[in-house]
């Protein structure tokens, strides 16, 4: 007897074949069999409605490791159908990590993830030290997969110290390195990742930054003895920076037979050949053998500021960059004169700035009152009886400049072509970041995009296509051992979803960080039920009490 | 305002405003070198200021034909 049955299912099995009527049968946790008709009874039925029923979608970068400390959910990710997370991304880890040396990593967490310092003392007991004790803590209460990478910057710290983050390391401290690496990999990391522009709470290079390419090299062949993964987080902001580190990932894949990843990858109207030239080259090294995946979000890159902090976003408008310099004291004094304003309005053209700030959104989360959030400042101003400039100004006033301002759409928003480079069979989805960026913006609905966008919007990939890549596909590229598939004796991790309005939700601050830290986050859209090896842990009623998530067992 | 350039050495081109992955603002630099090759150059919000300051430029579009070297001086601080 099957533990569900789950039956009137539109069947997208991960693999990019064609969907089909069918049902889907789960025992023990794995996927029992499925087809246009399973045969004997289950305990469970479940109808899906016709909507589709796909694996559960694999999230390949993400910076979940503290929340999922206290959040084995990883809130919002599982609601939007994603089962299986692989946090430790860019060369931060929780672990290996001495208590003597979290203050600095914590750091470094603050930075990326812009996590409140209560994360780091109300949320969770520290009870670890090495790997083996974080799989422990982290396995207590988990909810979604977890496929953890290990970071390079703390593996420097746990062998040398204070000075992880100064020098080029010591032979015998890369060897110590290889032998703490070996050791993570053992107790579950899936890989290894390491950064190259990253920067910590002072603005300093994480300690991964000052390893030469000899300690890359060593760590590689460590990963090489396992066939793990490297995640690299290159010089994205140069094209010809990132292509040599392309080459230099080839080397390593080449060498050791690892896979490697590299993220973001990303499309701006202003450097419009970057992004081929960069996926090019990654496609001419595939050509060679070698494992070079670049990973491509979704979502569009959206612009976020308030006067709390200059912002190039006034780069075009001489007066606001002469105000916006001074110091905060000098600043705000300078935003009260009405001399010096009424220049700035000047500056911001004839239209009163509407064509440059009338479509900026106000962003709840500051100190900004909650009837303005989700407004554009045309409505505001309009309701003010100002220009744009004006209002932008006096709201940010009355508020202690601490206003959030989005500029939506800024970057890597063109539909049309970035649906055929999603498409790609050499390019990876995912760059998400979900868990980091916390109080710039939400994380979270990628999937969601890839199919209201490129599957019902531009049609750049069909929905069979959309599901693989971010089920099967992600789970062969990282050798994760039997995920992604809807394939009997796989994993019984499912979402059902609408096809015709799955979506990601409006952006819209919460305060659920612990100390009632906020952060942006999105609901999701058109998902009907996620299930996680088997056990139901999510419906549009809510989660769950299912604490079915594990650390991902590695193929091979 | 322009700066004074050496024949043949690096110039901005022009300065745009580009969203970075971390949803700051960020400028994009369109850059001649001195080979001939046009290429973009982006920096981040701190790096943009110092580059208006560097070259005395009141707005990106002050950065349009300033020598690359200020720019690099800028940054160099």
């Amino acid at each position: 007897m099957y533990d569900l049955v789950i039956r009137n299912a539109r069947v997208v099995d991960g693999t990019g074949a064609p969907a089909f009527a069918g049902e889907v049968a789960v025992k023990d946790g794995r996927i029992a069999a499925l087809g246009p008709k399973v045969e004997g009874q289950a305990r469970a039925e479940m109808d899906a409605g016709g909507k589709a029923v796909a694996p559960g979608f694999i999230d390949p970068h993400t910076h979940f490791d503290v929340q999922l400390l206290w959040d084995g959910a990883a809130k919002p990710s599982l609601e939007h159908g994603v089962t299986s997370i692989i946090p430790g991304n860019c060369s931060l880890s929780m672990a290996p990590l001495r208590a003597g040396d979290r203050p600095a990593v914590i750091g470094m967490f603050q930075q990326i993830e812009e996590l409140p310092p209560e994360a780091f003392t109300l949320a969770f007991d520290w009870t670890w030290e090495d790997w083996e004790g974080y799989r422990r803590a982290l396995e207590k209460g988990l909810a979604i997969n977890v496929a953890p990478l290990v970071g390079h910057s703390v593996i420097r710290v746990w062998v040398m110290g204070p000075e992880a983050n100064q020098r080029a390391a010591r032979p015998d401290e890369i060897a110590a390195m290889q032998g703490v690496l070996r050791q993570c990999l053992e107790a579950g990391a899936i890989g290894l990742s390491t950064s190259f522009v990253d920067v910590d709470e002072n603005a300093r290079p994480v300690p991964s930054r000052f390893a030469q390419f000899a300690e890359l090299d060593a760590l590689c062949a460590v990963l090489g003895e396992f066939g793990r993964m490297l995640q690299i987080v290159p010089e994205f902001y140069d094209a010809d920076i990132t292509i040599a580190r392309i080459d230099q990932l080839a080397e390593l894949s080449l060498k050791h037979g690892i896979p490697t990843t590299y993220s973001p990858v990303f499309d701006n109207r202003q450097t419009p050949a970057s992004v081929d030239r960069i996926l090019n080259r990654s496609a001419e090294q595939f050509a060679r053998g070698a494992r070079v995946w670049p990973q491509m979000q979704t979502r569009p890159i959206d612009i976020s500021f308030s006067l709390l902090r200059p912002s190039l976003f006034f780069a075009r408008l001489p007066r606001w960059v002469r105000v916006l310099r001074q110091p905060l004291e000098a600043r705000i004094a300078s935003l009260t004169d009405p001399e010096t304003v009424a220049r700035m309005v000047e500056d911001a053209g004839p239209d009163g700035g509407e064509r440059l700030m009338g479509r900026l959104v106000v962003r709840g989360g500051g100190e900004a009152p909650a009837h303005l959030a989700g407004k554009t400042l045309k409505e505001i101003a309009d309701a003010r009886g100002q220009s744009c400039a004006l209002a932008l100004i006096e709201v940010s006033l009355e508020h202690g400049l601490d206003v959030a301002f989005l500029s939506a759409n800024g970057g890597h928003d063109n539909t049309d072509r970035i649906g055929p480079l999603l498409a790609r069979p050499d390019v990876h989805i995912g760059a998400g970041d979900g868990g980091a960026h916390l109080a710039s913006f939400a994380t979270y609905g990628d999937t969601g995009y890839l199919f209201s966008e490129f599957v019902r919007g531009t049609g750049a990939l069909t929905l069979e296509q959309a599901v693989a890549k971010i089920t099967g596909e992600t789970a062969a590229i990282w050798g994760l051992k039997d995920r992604g598939l809807l394939k009997p004796g796989h994993a019984a991790d499912i979402v059902v979803f609408d096809p015709d309005r799955i979506a990601r939700g409006e952006e819209r601050p919460v305060f659920d960080m612990p100390g009632d830290g906020m952060r942006y986050t999105r609901d999701s859209v058109g998902v009907e039920a996620v299930l996680v090896n088997g056990e139901l842990a999510w419906t549009p009623a809510g989660y769950t009490d299912a604490k079915a998530g594990r650390i991902c067992e590695m193929a091979g | 305002m322009s700066g004074e350039t050496v024949s043949g050495e690096a110039v901005v081109l022009g300065a745009e405003v580009t969203a970075g992955h971390d949803g700051e603002a960020e400028l994009t630099l369109t850059v001649r070198f001195e080979n001939g090759v046009v290429a973009p150059v982006v920096l981040d919000s701190e790096a943009g200021f110092e580059a208006l300051a560097a070259c005395g430029a009141a707005s990106a579009a002050e950065l349009a034909g300033q020598p690359w070297r200020r720019v690099i001086a800028g940054l160099a601080r």
